[in-house]
């Protein structure tokens, strides 16, 4: 079970390559979504490996709350600033 | 009747968060799911707009079954098309975007139908007109112009689905 | 032949939990790879959908029939609904961001 969570984790670190070099903002904000959902299930994972079921409640609450990160992020870079920062 | 209705799925979501069922657990969600379900007895079914009998309602439960036994099953099916693009040296593709009409009145089912675009069949919604009801959307594997009628048609048939469970 | 049974669930516990792993690596790949962002954006939705749904498939056949696999299962219902939302919500904005898909063939939606 440790190795697949590990293998979960190598993926995730992969995908952060994206939010370093994204060149532009909708690149960085689907990666950081992906990167959530990745740690969602490794939150999953990590109930079975220490055996404590409440970290399946700490998982829904994040999912909610990466839901609406997404949805605030989205929402206040939607208006372009003037110095022209499209692509 | 909504009173009753509201109350025994918000009881059973209380009974799925609490994890057991005790006598002490029944009477806290008793009285949080009255009290919810007083407050948005009103405002929660103007959003579904339910109009219909007990019959067909339980008709409407064997549609969303099917609904979401297909979506599954067409999650599985495009992401294998899409993970073989990933592991290839030179990564090849042909997308294009395309608009699509729709036929359909209600609000929710067009709602709907966006979810049913975007994750299956290797297409994404990108924009949606609200005026002449046109989706724009951007394909990933289209070679020729016979193969984006086809699936169109794979489309529409998606559309006669969402359009019988909402009407 | 409950031993059977025992160990022939085992088998499918694994087989869903390599099949998400392996979902989720090709979505970390692609997100590297792909030379567009529409197409980048394919790879982070269907692929990490497919990779989610393998994952708790497999942790509801590990746990049985109980409390915990009824949180798993209105957990998969929340993430299916909640994600292509967020997809669609991100393909808008960047459309009115404008960036524009790098098309090969040209495009009919200008007609």
């Amino acid at each position: 079970m440790l190795y697949l969570i590990l293998a979960i984790v190598l993926s995730a670190i992969l995908t952060f390559y994206r939010v370093i070099k994204g060149p532009s903002v909708p690149d960085r904000i689907a990666a950081m979504n992906s990167i959530g959902v990745m740690f969602l299930l490794v939150l999953v994972l990590l109930s079975y490996y220490f055996e404590r079921k409440i970290f399946i409640d700490v998982a829904l609450i994040y999912g909610v709350f990466l839901f609406i990160n997404v949805l605030v992020m989205s929402k206040y870079f939607s208006e372009p600033e003037k110095g022209g920062v499209g692509d | 009747m909504k009173k009753i209705l509201l109350f025994l799925i918000t009881l059973a979501l209380w009974f799925v968060f609490a994890g057991r069922v005790t006598i002490e657990v029944f009477l806290l969600g008793t009285i949080i799911c009255s009290i919810l379900s007083l407050m948005f007895v009103d405002n929660g079914f103007k959003l579904v707009q339910m109009k219909y009998e007990t019959k067909e309602f339980l008709l409407k439960i064997y549609y969303i079954l099917l609904v979401i036994i297909s979506f599954i099953y067409d999650v599985f099916l495009s992401a294998v098309r899409v993970s073989r693009h990933a592991f290839e040296i030179k990564p090849s593709f042909s997308p294009r975007t395309v608009r699509i009409k729709t036929s359909l009145e209600n609000t929710n089912s067009m709602a709907m139908l966006i979810n049913f675009i975007t994750l299956p069949q290797g297409t994404l919604a990108m924009d949606f007109d609200n005026l002449s009801k046109n989706y724009f959307i951007h394909w990933i594997d289209v070679h020729s112009d016979d193969e984006a009628e086809i699936k169109k048609a794979r489309i529409s048939k998606h559309e006669n689905l969402v359009s019988k469970l909402f009407g | 032949m409950i031993d059977f049974i025992h160990s022939l669930s085992q088998l499918l516990v694994y087989v869903f939990l390599l099949t998400g792993i392996y979902f989720l690596f090709s979505t970390a790949l692609g997100m590297i790879r792909f030379p567009d962002f529409y197409t980048r954006l394919h790879a982070g939705s269907k692929c990490l959908m497919a990779g989610g749904i393998a994952v708790l498939m497999g942790c509801i056949v590990l746990e049985g029939i109980g409390f915990v696999s009824l949180k798993l299962i209105v957990l998969i219902l929340f993430l299916v609904i909640t994600n292509s939302i967020a997809i669609h919500v991100i393909a808008s904005f960047a459309d009115n961001y404008n960036i524009l898909p790098k098309t090969i063939v040209e495009n009919d939606s200008d007609e």
